[in-house]
């Protein structure tokens, strides 16, 4: 699922909504503040009158079944996209489609970049994957640098594995998320 | 590589470079966008104790109707429905605590998320590059101990601030704390935070 980060917004404030309302409507009742809206404070919180009429509704009890159902499935299902990240198994070299279609691994391309990094001596270690589409891939990268290493040389170093990369591809405008991570001292 | 770096990747919208003139404000977006929280951890929560409950739920009332009844919810919650009234201390308590946590929910939802990394230049303008808070700390406590007589140095990164602690084995620290600060400093300034970060020194002596 893309866009988890905003999903997962959405979701939580319409919860924190929902449960701050039904708070404040309990609150109110009980302190008392408008009894001429939400009725005596001091009454049963399930009345006799409430009993009543929820047993003579047939399709009460089945209708909560299947709402209870229906959020269940949501919640498993929002809990199940917190461990998904769309990751490419192929890109397309050649973008124009009415000139046939070229397609190569992802994996061929990410060790590429994860070998060309592995060449210089200030990067340990490095994570290559590509996301966004076959057409308009993006590149996330994790590195992680030596710790007497040089952060900044080692963010141009990296800089010039992602320009080869974007040439390899021939994709000038391909975007990159880089993360470096620094190994403790050795000594 | 975590789900969280492929998520940098992939959610935030395409990458454009800023124009010249806006003092790397569009590199300084895109980087907050790249890096920012995903409010996973609320969100696993959230989303565990409502399927949690919704489930118990549906599997009570489903088991009525199938015939073969299975008690998973607890009893007390119907009956204190039916003996408790509103302004009885637990109804109120209940609403209190939901008003609360409903509260938590909604700051966590709106607020946007401080950042867990710190986003560097990145020299690229269709790249955004980010450094890990404890290995700028390394980084630049390393830059602190590169000074004569600091034979230690400890910091902390701040949004806007970079305080170094270092202990000294020498008798006189007169001077120390201004060195310190230009060494941070140039490393700062080759590093290039997207947040320019103050550099503030204090030395002590350390005690043998």
């Amino acid at each position: 699922m893309r866009r988890t980060g905003r999903g997962n917004r959405i979701a939580l404030l319409l919860i924190g909504l929902a449960l701050l309302l039904g708070g404040a409507v309990g609150l109110l009742r009980g302190l008392n503040v408008k009894p001429g809206w939400l009725g005596p404070p001091h009454a049963l919180v399930i009345d006799k009158a409430t009993r009543h009429w929820v047993a003579d509704q047939p399709w009460f009890w089945p209708t909560v079944a299947a709402v209870s159902v229906l959020v269940f499935l949501l919640a498993l299902w929002w809990l199940l996209s917190q461990g998904q990240t769309r990751t490419l198994r192929r890109v397309a070299l050649e973008p124009d489609a009415r000139r046939g279609a070229t397609y190569l691994p992802a994996r061929a391309v990410t060790s590429a970049i994860e070998n060309d990094l592995a060449a210089s001596p200030y990067v340990r270690h490095s994570t290559a994957a590509l996301t966004g589409t076959a057409s308009s891939p993006r590149l996330a990268l994790s590195v992680s640098v030596a710790a007497d290493a040089d952060p900044a040389e080692a963010v141009s170093r990296i800089g010039q594995a992602v320009h080869r990369f974007r040439e390899a591809l021939e994709d000038d405008s391909l975007n990159a998320t880089v993360r470096i991570r620094t190994g403790r001292p050795s000594h | 590589m975590t789900t969280e770096d492929l998520a940098a990747a992939d959610e935030t919208r395409p990458i454009r470079p800023g124009r010249p003139a806006d003092g790397g404000l569009a590199e300084r977006r895109a980087a907050a966008r790249a890096f920012r929280p995903r409010r996973a951890l609320p969100a696993i929560v959230v989303s565990a104790l409502l399927a949690v409950a919704t489930g118990l739920i549906a599997a009570y009332l489903i088991s009525k109707y199938v015939g073969h009844q299975v008690h998973v919810l607890p009893r007390g919650l119907f009956q204190a429905g039916h003996q408790l009234h509103w302004d009885d201390p637990r109804p109120l308590v209940a609403s209190g605590v939901a008003c609360a946590l409903g509260l938590l929910l909604i700051g966590l939802a709106l607020r946007p998320g401080r950042l867990r990394v710190v986003p560097v230049t990145s020299q690229d303008p269709y790249s955004v590059a980010a450094m890990t808070r404890a290995g700028l700390r390394r980084y630049l406590a390393d830059a602190a101990t590169t000074v004569d007589g600091i034979a230690s140095a400890k910091v902390k990164v701040r949004r806007r601030r970079a305080r170094v602690y270092a202990a000294s084995s020498l008798r006189d620290i007169e001077g120390l704390a201004a060195q310190i600060e230009t060494a941070v400093t140039d490393r700062l300034t080759v590093l290039a935070p997207l947040q320019p970060l103050r550099v503030r020194v204090s030395v002590r002596k350390r005690r043998d």
